[in-house]
């Protein structure tokens, strides 16, 4: 009992500035738990008790690696996985008991899932028949989706005949017609290449500011949730790590596993020290400020977290915190470093152009200098 | 650049590179011709004996399309084929329907239950048909029926589930939910979902289900012959009794219209699966 | 873990599994109370998937498949423990073992019981039959298969047309051409007179019911071997042939240990049937030969000895059952796929 109020607070207070004025008409999870039977007859806590709230008009990331339930919570607001325990509101009205095909939310599938027997236009009016809705209407409303999504002459043609990228656009547009509270995307953009998928993306937001429709956005690959969404979870485990603004998740990661989940982060190992209310964490014998002191006079060693570009070469002869130069790769954009520090851990440092002014060598010493106020300390 | 000039095996998948099996085993394709040469060339002379014009079944007195008039006209025959028909008809459509109700419940069932009830329904494919065909002759008297028309229809159904099952199944589980999960989030009801989703894109399956049921149960001799009274004879009943008799110009008739029946059912179903492959 | 308390995330809470917890459930402390929720007990039952129907609609095709396939095995088997009438078919209700011991003992006019081989040498005879066509029909089917598979994906459909035609033939009709073919005055009579050899009867002998056999099965054995074949993947004959195996090798070491599952399919699907072959033994054996589907046939026949047919039937299950159980082992042992449907 007390065991669960321990992990719903962790989530509450990662979630801690938007939490507070959850809009009273949001979509809004509550505990939801779902365990799944795996293969070899163990559980997996596929959703391990899960709260959130996501505001209305939100373009909502939900992002984590491969099993860590980003899709279970988002097929279990779409209703098709029924939750194990747990709540899921949609404004005042709790959603989780309804069937899916009474809930006021869409969704668009990994695999798009467009029926090929019918057309394309057959398919975006699919939604609006099985409510009856007037055939005028279905056509008005066909008629618009095909517009935003620009695929206004291909209404006759079969899924099939389209490219991946169009039967995209159906499948957004089929799940929009019907103009939904919430919409849910399942990680939509992961079968496009690269350059398509970029498209898109930017096709996406346009669409979610034009129609202002809360999206809920599953996907795997942080650089898309880094530049879509408003807020992101990160999920791990079957909860989340942290919820967020892009900004909160990449620059203020609260642990081991975000920090590393979400781009390149050097890792370190430091002892802590406080002085004059400042904590400082040691690295290669030189204290480097990691923050205000939490007041608790607790001492230790603590894992400090670094982004490549965070770190600096300078001229060793004037630098106090010195390395090794002892891999160096071109990368085009950058040049990517490994330096030793004297204690033998190794910190990766990305050298941005020009790269004629600094003179480096592998062998070499190296200055090493952190930016102010990058070094930050990460639950492990 | 060096990917283009590494030397790339070509080689498609699922075939073996021909330099190294044909070469060393020159029968192979011999041996494949021959076989098949085997499987047609009787049936073949069968179909072109039904053109000869003699009254002997075996002394070729040139082409003639005498002996497809007397089988069209022969009442025995005439009567034998309507009975097969609307057997089959009804053990078709009969045997489909379940297939397709059992096929869209089955993952529903217990494992066990889902286990039990496909060998029950799967059995007459295994079970010898002699077997099948004295244990419901058995079966039928004891539950008070004589043989003929119904003991027909009810049996042809029972053996003709499986038949039809097999194709609509694998369609069944070769479709992705996503569609009827997608159906289900953009509101249909559970009906609407099997109505417009489940149905039409099963419907290849059915057919080629239903076609195969057709043929199976148009073919069946063996259970048939102990379940037809005298007022009920099927087709293949009615040739046996004319086969055992001997060579017969009237059978070489009956038995191509047969064959065309098993190439146009045969070439149907692998064009529906074909078909549904595509997608 | 470490000394550095607050700056380390708290050890996972101790949860009890929520789908697990029987009683009691632990209610959520939400700090935000404005919809605590609680963990609801147990599973919700899981409804229908999208598209799919409730178990009642499997009722219909499981009650057929109740009544007229197992209904009719387990009447046969009652039937093999009752007695016969004086005269005719049917069965009386009184419990004997007579139908099992009439196919091994014969009784004599002065009640003496003797071992009565007739029947048992029915039973082989059959089974010789049909282990001497399966083994044909394998060994034809298994070049086959491998030749269709080295052709290009539409030869190889085209192909897989041409095999499954046969199967879907009516089976009168297929030994109905090889009466054709094999008569007196048939085509191979003719042929043989045309090069200057006598006729000969070729009809109506073991050796015509045999090619029969094989010619009817041999699509039953080239289909399964040919499916197990097409998704093999070839590659692994390239690996075995980098790493040095002759090519006989790689067909006896890859090829054919990959076409297992299909080969103990077409197994199946061959000796089963042939064993209770009735039609081939009557049309072109000329029913001289007593194999035991026309014997049990004749039972209901004209010999009219219903529980001595059902006693055989149910002999001829048994086998097969264990000759299935066997084939489900066998495959769960070498994790072989394989399967009774084409």
């Amino acid at each position: 009992m007390g065991a669960v109020s321990v992990a719903q607070e962790t989530v509450i207070a990662t979630a801690a500035p938007t939490s507070a004025s959850a809009s009273e008409t949001g979509l809004s999870v509550a505990g939801a738990y779902k365990t799944f039977r795996s293969a070899e007859g163990g559980e997996v806590h596929a959703l391990d008790g899960v709260s959130l709230d996501i505001e209305l008009g939100e373009f909502y990331v939900l992002l984590g690696p491969s099993g860590c339930g980003k899709t279970t919570l988002l097929r279990a607001i779409a209703g098709l996985e029924p939750l194990d325990g747990g709540e899921i509101y949609l404004g005042d009205e709790r959603i989780d008991i309804l069937p899916p095909h009474k809930r006021p939310v869409n969704t668009v599938f990994q695999s798009y899932a467009l029926f090929p027997h019918l057309s394309v236009w057959e398919n975006i009016a699919f939604g609006l028949r099985m409510e009856k809705a007037p055939q005028a209407v279905i056509a008005e409303r066909v008629a618009e989706m095909l517009a935003l999504v620009q695929l206004s002459e291909v209404g006759g043609r079969r899924p099939s005949q389209l490219s991946g990228g169009q039967q995209q656009r159906v499948a957004l547009a089929r799940a929009l017609a019907k103009q939904p509270k919430v919409l849910l995307l399942d990680e939509p953009l992961s079968a496009l290449d690269l350059k398509l998928r970029r498209g898109m993306q930017s096709e996406l937001k346009r669409i979610q500011r034009e129609t202002g429709i809360t999206f809920v956005f599953v996907t795997h690959d942080q650089e898309e949730a880094l530049s879509m969404g408003d807020r992101i979870a990160v999920f791990a485990d079957g909860r989340p790590a942290q919820i967020g603004t892009p900004e909160d998740i990449y620059e203020r990661p609260v642990s081991r596993f975000v920090a590393d989940f979400i781009g390149d982060t050097n890792f370190i190992r430091a002892p802590l020290t406080v002085r004059a209310g400042t904590c400082f964490g040691g690295i290669g014998g030189v204290d480097v400020p990691v923050g205000v002191d939490p007041g608790n006079g607790q001492t230790g060693t603590a894992t400090l977290a670094i982004r490549p570009e965070n770190i600096f070469l300078t001229d060793p002869d004037q630098a106090e915190l010195r390395g090794k130069l002892v891999e160096l790769t071109y990368m085009g954009t950058d040049l990517r470093c490994s330096v030793e520090l004297p204690d033998g851990q190794r910190l990766r440092v990305r050298v941005p152009p020009p790269f004629g002014q600094t003179h480096l060598e592998p062998g070499g010493d190296v200055g090493v200098a952190i930016g102010a106020g990058q070094a930050k300390v990460v639950a492990e | 650049m060096s990917v283009e000039t590494r030397p790339v095996p070509r080689l498609m998948r699922g075939s073996i590179p021909h330099s190294l099996m044909l070469n060393r085993f020159p029968g192979l394709g011999t041996i494949s011709l021959v076989a098949l040469a085997f499987l047609y060339a009787p049936m073949l002379i069968v179909v072109a004996y039904s053109f000869n014009g003699g009254n002997q079944a075996l002394i070729w007195q040139g082409f003639s399309l005498k002996w497809y008039g007397r089988v069209f006209t022969d009442a025995s025959i005439i009567s034998a084929t309507k009975v097969s028909l609307q057997v089959a008809a009804i053990a078709t459509v009969a045997s489909t329907v379940l297939a397709v109700l059992y096929v869209l419940a089955m993952d529903r069932l217990s494992r066990a239950g889902s286990a039990i009830s496909t060998a029950i329904l799967a059995a007459p494919i295994v079970v010898p048909e002699v077997v099948m065909g004295v244990a419901t002759l058995a079966f039928i008297r004891l539950i008070g029926l004589a043989p003929g028309f119904i003991p027909l229809v009810l049996a042809h159904t029972s053996f003709c589930v499986p038949f039809a099952m097999m194709n609509i199944r694998a369609r069944y589980t070769g479709l992705n939910p996503a569609y009827f999960e997608s159906a289900a989030d953009l509101g249909a009801t559970h009906w609407q979902v099997v109505r417009r989703v489940m149905l039409p894109l099963l419907m290849p399956g059915i057919i080629s289900g239903a076609l195969l049921a057709f043929v199976v149960s148009m073919d069946d001799f063996m259970i048939s012959n102990f379940l037809a009274s005298a007022g009920s004879t099927t087709l293949p009943i009615y040739i046996f009794g004319l086969i055992r008799k001997g060579v017969n110009p009237s059978v070489n008739v009956v038995a191509t219209m047969l064959l065309i029946l098993a190439v146009v059912v045969t070439a149907a179903t692998t064009v529906l699966t074909r078909r549904q492959a595509k997608r | 873990m470490s000394s550095s308390g607050t700056l380390e995330r708290r050890p996972p809470p101790d949860r009890t599994a929520p789908g697990k917890a029987a009683s009691g459930p632990p209610a959520l402390d939400r700090p935000g109370p404005k919809r605590a929720g609680g963990i609801r007990l147990g599973r919700r039952r899981p409804g229908a998937k999208p598209g799919q129907l409730s178990v009642g609609f499997a009722i219909p095709a499981i009650l057929v498949g109740l009544t007229f396939t197992l209904g009719p095995i387990i009447v046969i088997g009652v039937f093999s423990f009752l007695s016969q009438p004086e005269t005719g078919g049917g069965v009386v209700y009184q419990f004997s073992t007579e139908a099992y011991r009439h196919f091994l003992f014969q009784e004599d006019f002065l009640g003496n019981t003797h071992l009565d081989l007739r029947y048992l040498r029915s039973f082989g005879l059959s089974g010789l039959q049909a282990l001497v066509t399966t083994v044909v029909c394998i060994g034809l089917a298994f070049p086959i298969a491998l030749w269709m598979t080295t052709k290009t994906p539409r030869a190889q459909n085209l192909l897989v047309l041409v095999v499954t035609i046969p199967f879907w033939t009516n089976l009168l009709v297929r030994t109905y051409a090889w009466i054709l073919l094999l008569s007196d005055r048939g085509t191979a009579n003719s042929v043989l007179e045309m090069i200057g050899l006598e006729p000969r009867q070729l009809l109506y002998n073991s050796g015509a019911t045999l090619v029969g056999l094989i010619y009817t099965f041999l699509p039953f054995a080239i289909l399964p071997i040919y499916s197990s074949l097409a998704g093999f993947d070839f590659s692994l004959a390239e690996a075995a042939y980098d790493l040095g195996a002759r090519k006989l090798g790689v067909v006896r070491r890859i090829i054919w240990p990959a076409a297992g599952g299909g080969v103990m399919s077409a197994v199946a699907l061959c000796f089963v049937p042939a064993f209770g072959s009735f039609v081939q033994p009557v049309l072109l054996g000329g029913g001289k030969v007593l194999m035991v589907g026309n014997l049990i046939a004749a039972q209901y026949g004209e010999a009219r000895n219903w529980p001595f047919g059902a006693a055989l039937s149910v002999i001829i299950l048994i086998l097969t059952l264990l000759g299935a159980f066997g084939l489900l082992r066998w495959a769960k042992r070498s994790s072989q796929k394989v399967s009774l449907a084409i």
